[in-house]
């Protein structure tokens, strides 16, 4: 009638496994791994997934791409056949097309790029110059830290005026103030107007450019300066390209548009350009989210299948330990049901066995888990340190690890799951034994 | 009203497919309230089973067994523990105490089960320590104790519950005689304040000090004797 209070059984528990400290610790050992092994690996996807999403998300979740490619085939036909100029990329008529095409997209932003050589006094440098529009911040975080960004007035001027990229303004003005300084850009003589905070290197970004080593002009004016055609001298050999728009970002108000428009893009561009030499792609950042989202189940499926099995091997280690300790105390079983021990006494006299025991080897496995996902990238940092590697592609992705509430409440339960599997059948042979057989027994 | 009563009782071992041994043939017997039964007999002759049965730790093969005015000859496992828990004392020949345990904790077994406080079981286990006169050893773990003093604990531990009937078999077995005699003078204590006890013993003089021998044989009851 009366069952005995889960507190009691617990003390009992507990004082039963103290009786073998050592013997108790290492059949925790396994579960304490595993547990470990889940908590860090899910750290490290979370914070390597966080960072892409990141960089994806500063592409702009509700954007979409719109970018020039230089066709394959005809890319070496130019290199063979020098002076022969290479037209291709996207019209400001496409950019018109989609404009009128797509309801509630809020801004279009037509861009050039175009490399040349940066100047001041003496100091040089390879950038590339980016002609756009004013709006180009309302579809880009882009953060302004010195002066201002590019206005209305400076396009319709045609004025030449630049806001320079971190990275560029500090190679080009290592100890002098930028702002209203004149560089060369190409041919050309520009004053500074402002300089932006950096933008991170966009890996995730179309075709791993640096964001940051970039002067920004209107875009009117790097139409008439440069005209349609680029003259490339870096490579050598000469060759002439034209690109009318290199980057148009159709900006959309919500996620679910844009896929839709996505697609209403890409039947305009397959509409008005040669099928023959695709020049032209369209990127969705969202895209790219789901497939991080995808490629992190992956690793997630692939870290928690090694965690499980660990887990599997640790729990068979404490069904043994406990099977062999069923046996060494048939006496005490004996006794116990003599006394009036019931069979669900039993039963729950070593099933709380095993579940604090996992349960504890789980909580220490978070606890060191914890301590790994946060030691990891300190490590990593040292070691690069050490090594004089820069914060490398690889290194740098692991430079954050992220413990989430969810991996540990996975870990916590898998271990208890863990202590309950692995007593039941010890539990339910201590339970089966036959009281006058088990006072016998020596 | 009888406090125990077994009717025509039997028990049988189904070894294997054709050997079968016939532990009990039909035992008849009645315990009064306060009585002191000796059961005695040779080896093998039943006398642990009656006591295993009378313990509710088994149940007969047919039969009835009456304890306390209810039937239990068919009651099921779990029904069988409360009884046990509740109803009886256990003292065993080789003491039966848990090593890991101090004598204290081991005296409370039976009440653990019953879900009694913490607090009350050691009042009632320090209680009962103290009249055995094990003393400050109480804190002790049955390894530290000595055969004596590990079947004091264990009378303590068979009245801690306060049950109907005691139940011991062969006590002094593994005693040395002065030993022996101390634990005796303890059941004829327990006995003079209105225990019920039933012993198991080889010794004749054990079954003199009682109130009547129950002699076994083949699993039969041959005499009761009246001291
Ligand atoms: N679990 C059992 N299985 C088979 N035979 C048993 C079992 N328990 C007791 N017996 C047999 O029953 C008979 C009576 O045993 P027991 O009651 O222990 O005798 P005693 O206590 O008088 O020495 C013996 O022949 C013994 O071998
Ligand atoms: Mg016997």
């Amino acid at each position: 009638m009366l069952s005995l209070k889960s507190t009691e059984i617990l003390r009992l528990g507990v004082a039963n496994l103290l009786v073998h400290p050592g013997r108790s610790v290492l059949t925790m050992l396994g579960i304490l791994f595993g547990v470990c092994a889940v908590v860090a690996t899910l750290a490290i996807v979370e914070g390597i997934s966080l960072k892409m999403q990141e960089e994806v998300l500063k592409m702009g979740a509700t954007n979409i791409i719109v970018a020039a490619r230089k066709p394959a085939e005809s890319q070496s036909a130019s290199t063979g056949d020098q002076g022969h100029a290479l037209a291709y990329g996207l019209t400001y008529d496409d950019a018109e097309r989609i404009q009128s095409s797509i309801q509630g997209a809020s801004v279009i932003v037509p861009a050039r790029k175009i490399p040349v050589t940066a100047r001041y006094l003496t100091r040089r440098n390879r950038v590339e110059v980016f002609g756009t529009v004013p709006w180009y911040t309302e579809t880009y975080g882009i953060e302004v830290t010195q002066g201002r960004w590019l206005a209305p007035l400076d396009l319709k001027k045609m004025d030449n005026v630049t806001v320079l990229g971190s990275s560029l303004a500090v190679e080009l003005f290592p100890h002098e103030e930028p702002l209203g300084k004149v560089i060369w850009l190409g041919e050309n003589a520009y004053r500074v107007i402002g300089v932006l905070a950096p933008r991170g290197s966009g890996s995730a970004g179309a075709g791993g450019e640096d964001f940051d080593h970039v002067a920004y002009i209107p875009l009117t004016a790097a139409s008439r300066r440069f005209g349609n055609v680029i003259l490339d001298r870096s490579v050598g050999s000469h060759s002439f390209e034209m690109c009318e728009l290199h980057e148009i970002t159709v900006k959309l108000k919500s996620a679910e548009q844009v896929r839709p428009a996505a697609r209403i893009i890409t039947g305009l561009l397959e509409k008005f350009h040669d099928p023959k030499k695709k020049d032209w792609e369209v990127q969705v950042p969202l895209d790219r989210l789901d497939a991080l989202e995808r490629t992190k189940w992956l690793f997630v499926v692939l870290g928690v299948s090694i965690a499980a099995i660990s887990l599997l091997v640790g729990g068979i280690g404490i069904m043994n330990i406990m099977l062999a300790s069923v046996t060494e105390r048939t006496r005490e079983i004996g006794i116990r049901r003599a006394l009036g021990a019931k069979r669900r006494d039993i039963v729950s006299q070593f099933l709380v066995e095993t579940v604090v025991l996992s349960t504890l080897g789980g909580a220490i496995g978070v606890f060191v888990g914890v301590l790994m996902a946060w030691g990891i990238p300190w490590a990593l940092a040292r070691v690069a340190e050490i090594l004089k590697v820069g914060g490398e592609a690889a290194l740098s992705n692991l430079s954050r690890t992220v413990v989430t509430p969810g991996a540990v409440i996975l870990a916590l339960s898998a271990s208890i799951f863990v202590g309950i599997a692995s007593g039941v059948y010890p539990a339910y042979r201590a339970a089966q034994m036959d009281p006058i057989r088990a006072l016998r027994h020596e | 009203m009888s406090l125990a009563r077994l009717i025509e009782l039997t028990k049988t071992y189904v070894m294997g497919a054709d050997v079968v041994v016939e532990a009990l043939r039909g035992i008849n017997l009645s315990v009064e309230e306060g009585q002191y039964l000796a059961i005695m007999g040779p080896s093998g002759s039943g006398k642990s089973t009656i006591l295993n049965l009378m313990g509710c730790l088994d149940r007969p093969t047919s039969g009835r067994y009456i304890l306390g005015g209810e039937d239990v000859s068919d009651l099921g496992d779990a029904a069988l523990s409360e009884v046990r828990g509740r109803r009886i004392g256990f003292i065993f020949q080789s003491f039966n105490l848990i090593p890991q345990l101090t004598a204290l904790d081991n005296i409370e077994v039976p009440l653990f089960y019953q879900g009694v406080h913490r607090r009350d079981r050691r009042r009632r286990s320090m209680e009962l320590a103290e009249r055995i006169g094990l003393g400050p050893r109480a804190r002790h773990k049955p390894m530290e104790l000595s055969g004596g003093e590990q079947q004091r604990v264990a009378i303590a531990r068979a009245l801690v519950n306060d049950p109907l009937i005691i139940l011991a078999d062969e006590p002094t077995g593994n005693l040395d005689s002065k030993t022996g005699k101390e634990i005796l003078a303890l059941f004829d204590d327990l006995s003079s304040r209105g225990r019920t006890l039933i012993i198991v013993t080889h010794d004749e003089a054990v079954g003199r000090r009682t109130h009547g021998i129950v002699r076994v044989a083949d699993g039969n009851i041959v005499s009761h004797e009246k001291n």
